[in-house]
């Protein structure tokens, strides 16, 4: 009878998959906080609908909420992916595959919400006040590269990593 | 005292927010609220889709060939 040689792989992709959600969602966590509401250089439609005015900005304050709450769905989603890796005997418990993940995830957001809704959609830009609007949006789409880049080398030193979670363990 | 100024400032502070623009939030509903909400949420919530797809994809794939060493299993 043959067996089959993949049962007793390590398999890092869920723990992986797991840091990459919750790292989209504090990534846009960072996004909303730090330069919707902190620095308010953009809102989520600010390129559309110019904050110049209290209804606009109540406009745009209500799609940023929206925009929260979904970053918040997906963080839940994360933890419960990541609650789902750690009973698992076949997924190695490594913290640079997890953090790794969290780091890849984080540069994922700003790469994919850059394309899609900076250059895109053109919904809104990094810095909407600043004349170098386009130097900023690829500055930001650039860090979020070098994020994916520092990821991706940490998921890729934790694949050495092969001990599964300590509730998991046999006996 | 320093308990009776702060509650003092957070009042005075709270006044004007709690009083601005009343029509401007129901002006800002009515402009997001409409028959389009839900294509607009859908456009606007397009990239955390991308990824969610992404991560699910990720989550759900089998483990790759490469042993934790990046050594192909024998036989």
């Amino acid at each position: 009878m043959e067996t089959n040689p993949r049962a007793n792989q390590p398999n890092h992709r869920p723990l992986i998959a797991a840091g990459v959600v919750i790292g989209a969602g504090l990534g846009g966590f960072i996004d909303g906080i730090a330069l919707h509401q902190i620095a308010q250089w953009h809102n989520m439609l600010s390129a559309q609908i110019p904050v110049n005015d209290l209804a606009s900005a109540k406009t745009n304050m209500l799609w940023d909420g929206l925009f929260h709450a979904a970053v918040w769905v997906m963080t839940v989603v994360g933890l419960a992916m990541l609650w789902g890796a750690g009973s698992r005997r076949d997924v190695p418990w490594s913290g640079r595959t997890f953090v790794g993940g969290l780091i890849a995830g984080w540069g994922l957001f700003n790469v994919v919400e850059g394309l899609i809704d900076h250059q895109i959609l053109g919904l809104h830009h990094v810095n909407e006040y600043s004349p170098h609007r386009l130097a900023w949006d690829l500055g930001f789409l650039a860090f979020g590269a070098l994020l994916l880049a520092g990821g991706w080398a940490l998921i890729r030193a934790g694949k050495r990593d092969t001990a599964p979670h300590a509730s998991v363990r046999p006996s | 005292m320093k308990r009776l100024v702060g509650l003092a400032l957070v009042g005075l502070l709270s006044v004007p927010a709690a009083g601005a623009c009343p029509h401007c939030r129901v002006q800002a509903r009515e402009a997001v609220y409409t028959q389009t909400f839900v294509p607009n949420a859908a456009l606007l919530l397009l990239p955390l889709l991308v990824i969610a797809a992404i991560g699910a994809a990720l989550y759900f794939s089998s483990p790759s060939w490469a042993g934790p060493h990046g050594n192909q299993p024998e036989g």
